[in-house]
């Protein structure tokens, strides 16, 4: 990821209700909390750090994190890894993936994201009761925008 | 063991007389004569001369892994073939191996599809032995949002190898159809099953027309066959290996690189560039003129009123093509 990508991360996240956002491959690691107006973000190549290993920092960050977490950690939020097309149902005349108050289980399909007719179909990462839907049938939804608000069973 | 037995009747060219076969494989005559039986089912044209043997006189179009790896440079594309008969669809049969943690690069191919899919549930009819039907399951580890650039680059692959094969003029529409004579030739439809950050799996499908003669009143407009085109008729087998060693070769490529090595090729074989278009998208419909290919793989069009838009989704019509005009 390079520093435009990042500060590209770093505007979508803060538009978005997210409070944390994390990001985890190969040999770097990303981790942005919003409190507030503040805006943390640590980004590291471990490869090209001699001492201070990714690792380390990450958990630096983390640890003023978890305070954050006292309303909402019950509310899960599942945002679109994709700028396309939001989709509530499998096709025109189907039913919808879900509506509120449905409960889901982990892996569940809860909408589809199409861009460039790439169907992305978005699993629940959680168990849950869809307390919220955030996104109009057949509107265009950005990279990181929240979909759903899932409360935590 | 009936793959055996084909492998020994291909090799030899020659009579092969049952018992070498039953004393080689360790097989009783009868299970030979069996095996043989069920080859001769399946389309392979087999002649059997009493004290000569068996010989492989023809082999069929059909597209097991035994038919189509002979023409394969791959190193895991198509490396593991399921293939069927009749199925509902090969995306929907696909997604199930997926679910199932079957590796990357295995294809599944059908000689029909009762409810091939296309865009958003619309259905792509694929008849019995005359186009291919078929989908991999690809689990590249990159980001979700680099996903959608998996369509365009199949998409690229088949028209190098479809060019390389027939020297036809075949070409992109944006983002999923490959179009020969402005008509369809071939459909690509791309699913993902993601989290934010990691890629559980992607199936890629296509249906490609082959050796169809000629289509129905109310699709032939629209719908072509490298058959209907040229009256010529194609092996799918070695169409299908082409495909798949041009897609291996620059899904590796794209995995390191992404799109922007692609960019070119893109626009070469794009058929809409410079063209008159209509995007028709959820909410709304205009007319412009499509004049580039972003870097993301997206469509760049500039409206009549001189606005320049980014198409990541929709359906884009070109005058003149698939009737409409």
């Amino acid at each position: 990821m390079n520093l435009r990508e990042i500060k590209e991360l770093i505007r979508i996240i803060d538009n978005s209700s997210l409070t944390e956002f994390q990001y985890e491959k190969d040999d770097y690691k990303i981790f942005i909390k919003k409190e507030g107006k503040v805006l943390k973000n640590k980004y590291t190549e471990s490869v090209e750090k001699e001492e201070t290993s990714g690792e380390a920092l990450f958990t630096e960050v983390e640890e003023p994190a978890k305070q954050m977490e006292k309303e909402d950690e019950n509310l899960f939020v599942v945002v679109s890894p994709i700028v396309g097309t939001f989709y509530s149902a499998p096709g025109p005349e189907a039913p919808a993936y879900v509506k509120i108050g449905d409960r889901v289980k982990k892996g569940d399909v809860l909408c589809i994201v199409e861009a460039m007719k790439l169907m992305n179909e978005i699993n629940s990462d959680v168990d849950g009761e869809i307390v919220e839907i955030l996104a109009e049938n057949q509107s265009i939804v950005e990279y990181g925008q929240p979909l759903f608000k899932i409360r935590k069973v | 063991m009936k793959n055996k037995i084909l492998e020994f009747l291909r090799q030899s060219r020659d009579f092969v007389s049952g018992e070498d076969i039953s004393s080689s494989l360790g097989i009783s005559r009868t299970a030979v004569w069996k095996y043989i039986r069920a080859l001769k089912e399946e389309g392979y044209e087999i002649e059997a001369v009493s004290k000569k043997g068996y010989r492989l006189v023809n082999r069929p179009d059909i597209l097991t892994y035994s038919e189509i790896k002979d023409y394969l440079l791959t190193e895991y594309m198509g490396r593991k073939i399921f293939y069927y008969n009749s199925v509902t669809s090969t995306n929907i049969i696909a997604k199930e191996l997926a679910e199932n943690g079957l590796e990357e690069g295995t294809v599944i191919i059908a000689e029909e599809q009762t409810l091939g899919k296309g865009r958003m549930g619309r259905k792509w009819s694929t008849p019995n032995g005359e186009a291919i039907a078929m989908t991999i399951i690809l689990r590249p580890e990159i980001s979700p949002f680099m996903a959608p650039s998996i369509t365009p680059i199949l998409a690229v692959s088949a028209v190098e190898a479809l060019r390389k094969l027939t020297g036809f003029d075949v070409k992109i529409k944006w983002p999923n159809d490959i179009v020969l004579d402005s008509k369809k030739l071939c459909g690509i439809l791309t699913e993902m099953n993601s989290d934010m950050d990691m890629i559980n799996y992607i199936i890629v499908g296509m249906g490609l027309n082959v050796n169809q003669e000629n289509f129905d009143d109310e699709i032939k407009e629209v719908a072509v066959s490298l058959k209907s085109f040229s009256g010529i008729n194609f092996k799918r087998k070695i169409i299908i290996a082409e495909i798949l060693n041009e897609f291996e070769k620059n899904y590796e490529i794209f995995k390191v690189k992404g799109i922007s090595e692609f960019l070119d090729k893109l626009k070469e074989y794009s058929v809409l560039l410079g063209k008159r278009v209509k995007v028709i998208s959820i909410n709304n419909s205009f007319e412009g003129e499509a004049i580039d290919i972003d870097k993301d793989g997206s469509l760049i069009v500039k409206k009549d009123n001189g606005e320049i838009t980014k198409v990541l989704s929709g359906d884009v019509s070109v005058r003149g093509m698939y009737g409409y005009i």
